[in-house]
């Protein structure tokens, strides 16, 4: 399970969110605190540990100060105030208060640690909580030498003397556990096998209301009986048998059906635990790389040393398990033709060791995995050349091309396969059968370089490509799958009319949840036989407050799916939503609920999503997940619709798609920052007008007075809290 | 000069140059795909992607009218043709040779194998354009709309 200590969720003090979205906030903090103190911890280690580079410095409370801001407003109070004692401690290193030198480099990436070990437990305030504080105030004091602290902090040490083992290194130790290597074919078996269970216990259920009607049918026996009382003394006997025969009946039945209940915790229990077991942190599949890459760099003969990071990044394994190779491959390029020989390197005044980082962390609802390297980089007038020269281009396409499509050209297929560009490129080689396996799984291959700096290159997958669940089930001879979401319940029909009354013998509508449905002959739809005269299971489902039933062969159960698009081609086509692969390797098709219910409602208009009565729609733009998912929480709560972004780019794309009445934005974040955002929005004539609330941990009265000189409505400070947030997009 | 995989479909011949085909292999088990074209002759699992199949004599319009149509079967060979992102497996009776055209037939729809039957030279781009189409037009706002169900 991922939380481990879940039973102990406290809430925050201000009941900003309840207990399940509070414990999905906190999961989310806990992916992005880890990256987060990954990249404090890779920044204290970059530089030589005699100096730090201020620039790094500067970076370092950037990044301490966000994952303050973002604890707080996730309502993690007790870790915002860990984060903003180590602040302190960076803040006066900037100010020359605090030296640098090797050991406060290490008491640093300790403290880092401990951090670490904290975030991962939440708001958890047991022991192991305790401790951490404990040890975290002692290592603060030590480096700052505040007395005053180290007293406070070693009493509550002593609290704790009689923990053997500090709770930071427990956590340490947990992560070092031997892991089991298991073959995912079986895990999805044993997936198979919790679906069985679940009608396993339907079947039992059903047994239990027959039971329940024999013993009825017997207590109906017994009264005639009675009735026929007549001189036989015997039948008094038979009577008295009968009634004791009853009663446990009775009793069989109430037990059975505890055991039906039992039977549906324990496989709940089971499909949780295997779906966890499925994903896989990034940690895994890194682990692997390192003595790889040190194999590389020996036979090219080059000295490169492997950065991770984001090694909690947790993702579907059979995800990790098919970009592996691709993983491999990018590293190959990198040692092989990014990182230059070491002569090159000194000459360029760069250090001997060339340096490979590998990157996962979460975007939307994708993972990103990352190689990059400090190496030449990809001249883009150079490539350019290489281009035309080999025919591939003209040379008018060559000068029309900005650098970015040049670049790109190098994943191109018709390119990079036995082509002499990129073996003079040095970096297009195989990268189409990398931009393939990404592809397959439904993401994008993305590559950037600076050259003299470094090339990188990101596989951006789907989480999607992770499990969905969807209920499957048999028509013509073929499993067909329909999302669970929308799946009410599954019912028995039995044929009555003529079987060549063009319906099977079934009728138009089903009784179901309370009333009548249309029912849709999906064999017809699907060009199946109709069903045999007899029982004809169907499916009930509800897609935008429109009911109907399916007719099918057989209902196969619930499983886990992983949803495959049906690619460019097939893609368009109305009745599918996409395919998955069975255990033995057939396509089975995914039945777009919206085409059904089209069917059962010929003469409606596509249907529409129930439109929610609306405060108005707010956009969000943060780069911090879980900031999104708190301030989308509060606005929704209020009444608003809201739609989220990471970027400031993605923010401008959607302003220019929908309308929106307010937007509420971070400053600082990739592709396009706040202010850039909000100075396009003032030029463009339809968006100048739009209310912009700026939510920000660098709430600096600087920020603050650029940001009134653009109309921005107000300022807020993260942590944010829901009040603040109301006010400002309160009309006035 | 250009290199071409001939091969047989049914009775008639065709070739495809080398530099569309990205592999050639046997069809595992095929799922019809209901209310797709008639070119599309089901999809397959393809290393875990899902691959369409399509059927060269729809496409081509060289289908004898009102046949009964086929659908396509595992263990049938295939070839698979990319044109930039777009994937497809054409299903074939048997992959004949690899040949190399010469200059003179360059360009032109019919030529001869080495056993000198005539083989037709087709398209990819074109041929996948044209599937693309066929199933764009199935695509109304009510599935099923325009055309019955299929067989």
């Amino acid at each position: 399970m991922s939380g481990g200590d879940d039973g102990a969720v406290s809430r925050p003090a201000d009941d900003s969110f309840n207990t399940s979205e509070y414990r999905a906030l906190r999961a989310l903090f806990r992916d992005e605190s880890q990256e987060a103190l990954d990249q404090v911890t890779h920044l204290l280690l970059r530089g030589p540990a005699e100096a730090m580079d201020p620039a790094a410095l500067s970076e370092l409370l950037r990044a301490t100060h966000s994952l303050k801001g973002t604890a707080g407003t996730v309502g993690l109070r007790a870790f915002a105030d860990a984060a903003h004692r180590f602040e302190g401690v960076v803040e006066k290193l900037r100010a020359g208060a605090l030296s640098w030198s090797a050991d406060t480099r290490d008491a640093l990436v300790e403290i880092v640690d401990c951090l670490r070990a904290r975030a991962a437990l939440g708001e958890d305030e047991g022991q192991e909580a305790a401790a951490l504080g404990a040890q975290l105030d002692d290592k603060l004091a030590a480096l700052t030498g505040d007395p005053a602290a180290a007293g406070a902090a070693s009493a509550a040490a002593e609290a704790l003397a009689s923990e053997p083992v500090s709770a930071a290194y427990r956590l340490a130790r947990r992560d070092e556990r031997a892991l089991l290597r298991v073959d995912p074919v079986r895990i999805d078996r044993l997936m198979d096998s919790v679906g069985e269970l679940v009608f396993d216990r339907t079947r039992i259920e059903r047994r239990v209301t027959e039971l329940r009607s024999a013993v009825a049918e017997l207590g109906r026996v017994g009264a005639a009986l009675r009735a026929a009382d007549g001189a036989r003394g015997r039948l008094e006997e038979v009577e008295h048998d009968l009634d004791e025969q009853l009663g446990r009946l009775e009793q069989l039945g109430r037990e059975l059906l505890e055991d039906a209940s039992a039977l549906r915790r324990t496989g709940n229990a089971l499909q949780d635990g295997l779906t966890d077991i499925r994903m896989q942190t990034s940690r895994t599949l890194f682990q692997r790389l390192a003595p790889q890459v040190r194999a590389l760099a020996r036979a090219a003969g080059k000295s490169v040393r492997l950065v991770t990071l984001g090694g909690e990044t947790e993702f579907d394994k059979s995800v990790a398990d098919q970009i592996g190779d691709a993983l491999v491959h990018l590293l190959r390029n990198a040692v092989a033709h990014g990182i230059e020989p070491r002569e090159a390197r000194r000459a360029r005044g760069k250090p001997e060791e060339g340096q490979i980082t590998v990157s996962a962390r979460h975007e939307q609802q994708t993972v990103v995995i990352e190689v990059a390297d400090d190496g030449a980089g990809i001249d883009p007038a150079l490539l350019r050349r290489r281009l035309v020269d080999s025919g591939r281009w003209s040379a008018a396409q060559a000068g029309l091309a900005d650098d970015g499509e040049v670049l790109r050209a190098l994943l191109d297929a018709r390119l990079s396969s036995r082509d002499e560009v990129d073996e003079l490129a040095g970096r297009g080689i195989g990268l189409d059968a990398v931009r393939v396996t990404v592809a397959q799984l439904g993401g994008e291959l993305a590559v950037s370089s600076s050259p003299g700096a470094g090339t990188s290159f990101a596989m951006r997958l789907p989480l999607t490509t992770a499990v969905s669940n969807a209920l499957l089930f048999k028509v013509g001879g073929y499993v067909y799958a329909i999302p669970h979401a929308h799946v009410l319940e599954t019912v028995e029909l039995e044929t009555a009319g003529p079987a060549d009354d063009g319906r099977a013998g079934l009728p138009d509508r089903v009784r179901a949840q309370g009333g009548t449905v249309p029912l849709v002959l999906l064999h017809a739809a699907l060009g199946a036989a109709p069903p045999r005269p007899g029982r004809v299971p169907a499916v009930i489902i509800d897609y935008a407050s429109r009911r109907l039933g399916l007719t099918c062969d057989k209902i196969v159960g619930p499983r886990e799916i992983v949803v495959k698009s049906l690619g460019p081609l097939l893609g368009s086509l109305p009745l599918y939503v996409g395919g998955t692969i069975s255990g033995s390797g057939k396509v089975q098709l995914i039945l777009d609920p919206a085409a059904l219910v089209r069917l059962a409602y010929p003469d409606a208009a596509a249907p529409r999503a129930p439109r929610l009565r609306s405060a108005g729609r707010v956009l969000v733009a943060d780069d911090s997940r879980s900031v999104r998912e708190a301030i989308a929480l509060h606005l929704e709560r209020a009444g608003y619709q809201v739609d989220a972004v990471a970027s400031g780019l993605s923010a401008w794309r959607m302003l220019g798609r929908a309308h929106y009445d307010a937007l509420v934005t971070d400053l600082e974040m990739p592709e396009m920052g706040g202010v850039e955002l909000i100075e396009r929005l003032r030029a463009d004539p339809g968006l100048a007008h739009l209310p912009v609330v700026i939510v920000s941990s660098r709430a600096t009265d600087a920020a603050r007075a650029r940001a009134r000189a653009l109309g921005v409505v107000d300022v807020l400070g993260k942590p944010v809290s829901a009040d603040s947030l109301l006010a400002a997009l309160r009309p006035p | 000069m250009r290199n071409v995989i001939v091969f047989a479909l049914g009775q008639a011949r065709y070739a495809v140059e080398l530099r569309w085909v990205r592999e050639v292999f046997t069809l595992g088990p095929v799922t019809p795909v209901a209310r797709a074209p008639d070119a599309v002759a089901g999809v397959v699992n393809y290393r875990g992607a899902i691959m369409p199949i399509l059927d060269l004599a729809v496409l081509l319009g060289t289908a004898p009218p009102g046949a009964e149509r086929a659908s396509a079967h595992g263990g049938e060979g295939a070839i698979l043709v990319q044109v930039e992102d777009v994937r497809a497996a054409l299903r074939v009776s048997s992959v004949v040779e690899v040949a190399t055209l010469r200059a003179e037939e360059d360009g032109v729809g019919g030529l001869v194998d080495s056993t000198g039957r005539s083989a037709t030279l087709i398209d990819p781009p074109a041929l996948l354009e044209r599937a693309r189409a066929a199933v764009r037009s199935e695509s109304p706002a009510a599935p099923g709309g325009a055309r019955g169900s299929r067989p």
